[in-house]
């Protein structure tokens, strides 16, 4: 499931190789009416990594099942909107102080949590979901209720209004690649080994002094604020919000985003977030039967390889590999 | 010159079993102390309660003078106490390189947010503790499989490995669990030769061990449990011809000595 680590400069390389790729990918897709619309589609693709790569790191490093990144989404979301629409606050105050909050929030659910051995973390993650979604609904005051609220102003960067959708796909990704670089920076570094050492043997990791509670703890808390950075965006790009969003079938389609890319996988959670992106709307032709579809591709995916697109991929490589000699 | 590690009184019951009974003794700094006796003995379940992993039941452990009463394993590590596993516990997905950094992880510091950020000092870090698990690798003999997944190595060298990552802790007083079991003549030997250097170099051994001809060469002094009791205690010559070791536990194995 453990990858071999790349030499450090490789990684750097590769980053850079992938955000040429995606600072490109804009006007490929404007030479043509039909694919226009597509750099739409790459802002949620870079939305939906930065959540999803905060779930890869708990999951695929720290073997912890979240099943309510969608309320930490959400978290961003409202603090931003509520305290850029009613304080008049800065989007960034709003965006730092929707970290702050999922960090705190994070914290609290995860350490009793986590202290216990088993998947206490999913059911405890599930409820905190499910009463984080009632307070959206019902504290109509201060979140608009079920009908939420509108008129979240743009992000401003160095003077400039970033309110195009060009502009916000530039700022989006700018985001989604450092939380690659960070994400990468943890998995191949000592923090990250001591995870990867409790998903192979907590006996052995306690043995060698590693506290197995903090580091577990530590890893949610850093997928909580990346669940929040990514619904900060999200409410800043879209300028409205209401609750479904943020509701438990966001928390399961993140969590198959990162199954689909490849659990173990940070790339593999963008190729996964990419993947379930763009799927719907490839699929919206077929009208009512296109979640049927869905499911089918994804189950189909998940049999025929259970490392992901990532291991599907890498699989793949090592046939043509074979072919050429 | 107080022991660097003393067991008072000690008692662990298991619902049903009393594993340790009322067992007192000390440990003297720059020593190694071979603990024997049949199976089911309680020699693991000693090792456990020392190195955190089990809460006695009653009485105490002082290591440096202080207790260790309340601590967990990964506390007890950081007092300096490393140890290794009867039934080989490695970090079997990750290299033996990998392996043995992870035991140097009390030994660096760089955390969660300086190494998300690559801040200076961290590929320094990483370095340093490369190429100090890397000469520890050699050390027990393993280099050739610096880079194989720790799972795929023979057993014999999995032992040794456990071996290397305690060490890369640099801990005071070293706990090891039957480090020879499954390994050939050959392997032994080296393992003994090992162990034997690790006294001279000034770190305290705890060693569980089978194998008397072992046990009996590199010990400074024995420690024989049986039914989770003392029954005796003493250098390896009394310790050889005590009539009550022989009739519980050496009993044929009398051609050792
Ligand atoms: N976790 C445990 N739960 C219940 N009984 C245990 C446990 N660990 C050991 N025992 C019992 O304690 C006794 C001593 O076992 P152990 O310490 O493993 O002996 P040794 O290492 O000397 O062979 C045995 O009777 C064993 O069954
Ligand atoms: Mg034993």
């Amino acid at each position: 499931m453990t990858m071999p680590l790349p030499e450090k400069n490789q990684t750097v390389t590769h980053i850079f190789l992938f955000a040429l790729f995606v600072a490109v990918l804009p006007w490929v897709f404007g030479l043509s009416r039909a694919t226009s619309y597509y750099t739409d589609v790459m802002v949620f693709v870079a939305i939906h990594s930065i959540i999803a790569a905060g779930l890869s790191l708990l999951l695929g490093y720290a073997g912890q099942i979240s099943l309510g990144q969608a309320a930490f989404y959400g978290v961003g979301a409202y603090a931003s909107g509520i305290l850029t629409t009613r304080l008049g606050l800065s989007p960034w105050v709003g965006i730092m102080a929707g970290m702050a909050l999922a960090a705190g929030l994070a914290y609290g659910v995860g350490l009793p949590a986590l202290r216990l051995k088993g998947h206490y973390l999913a059911m405890a993650t599930l409820g905190f979901g499910m009463i984080v979604y009632i307070v959206f609904n019902e504290f109509i005051g201060l979140t608009g209720g079920p009908s939420g609220f509108g008129e979240i102003p743009p992000i401003h960067f160095f003077g400039m209004e970033i309110s195009s959708t060009l502009g916000f796909y530039y700022l989006v990704w700018t985001f989604a690649l450092v939380v690659l670089w960070i994400s990468l920076n943890i998995v191949h570094s000592r923090p990250g080994r001591a995870l990867r050492a409790i998903h192979d043997s907590e006996k052995a990791a306690a043995g060698v002094g590693i506290d197995i509670t903090r580091a577990k703890v530590q890893i949610f808390v850093v997928s909580g604020v990346f669940g929040a950075l990514a619904g900060s965006l999200y409410a800043h790009f879209v300028t409205f919000i209401n609750p479904p969003p943020f509701d438990i079938f966001f928390s399961i389609k993140v969590l198959m985003m990162v199954v689909i890319g490849g659990i173990g996988s940070i790339w593999g959670a963008y190729l996964g977030a990419a993947l379930l992106t763009f799927l719907p709307e490839w699929l919206a032709f077929l009208e009512d039967f296109d979640v049927l579809a869905y499911g089918i591709i994804l189950l189909a995916i998940v049999m025929f390889s259970p490392d992901g697109l990532v291991g599907l991929g890498s699989r793949v490589m090592g046939r043509i590999r074979n072919i050429k000699y | 010159m107080a022991a660097l590690l003393q067991i008072k009184n000690l008692n662990k019951r298991f619902s049903g079993v009393q594993a340790i009974f009322d067992l007192s003794f000390e440990v003297t700094q720059g020593t190694i102390t071979s603990i024997i006796g049949p199976n089911g003995a309680g020699k693991t379940t000693l090792i456990n309660m020392i190195s955190g992993f089990f809460r006695p039941s009653d009485g105490d452990i002082l290591f440096n003078g202080e207790p260790l009463s309340g601590l967990k394993a990964h506390q007890v590590a950081t007092r300096g106490i490393a140890r290794t596993f009867q039934t080989v516990e490695l970090f079997g997905r990750m290299t033996v390189l990998e392996n043995v950094m992870l035991g140097c992880h009390l030994k660096s510091r760089k955390g969660l947010v300086s190494s998300a950020f690559r801040l200076p000092g961290v590929l320094r870090e990483e370095a340093d503790i490369k190429t100090r698990s890397l000469s520890l690798i050699e050390t027990v003999g393993i280099a050739e499989y610096a880079s194989m997944k720790a799972a795929n190595l023979p057993l014999g060298e999995q032992k040794l490995l456990e071996v290397a990552r305690a060490l890369a802790g640099e801990p005071r007083l070293l706990l090891l669990d039957e480090p020879a079991a499954g390994l050939n003549e050959v392997e032994t030997q080296k393992a003994a030769e090992m162990i034997m250097g690790l006294g001279e170099r000034g770190v305290t051994v705890i060693l569980v061990e089978h194998d008397m001809k072992i046990v009996m060469s590199i010990s400074e002094k024995i420690l024989v449990l049986n039914h989770g009791a003392k029954i005796a205690e003493g250098p390896p010559a009394s310790i050889r011809r005590d009539p009550g070791v022989i009739k519980a536990y050496l009993g044929d194995e009398e051609s050792y000595s």
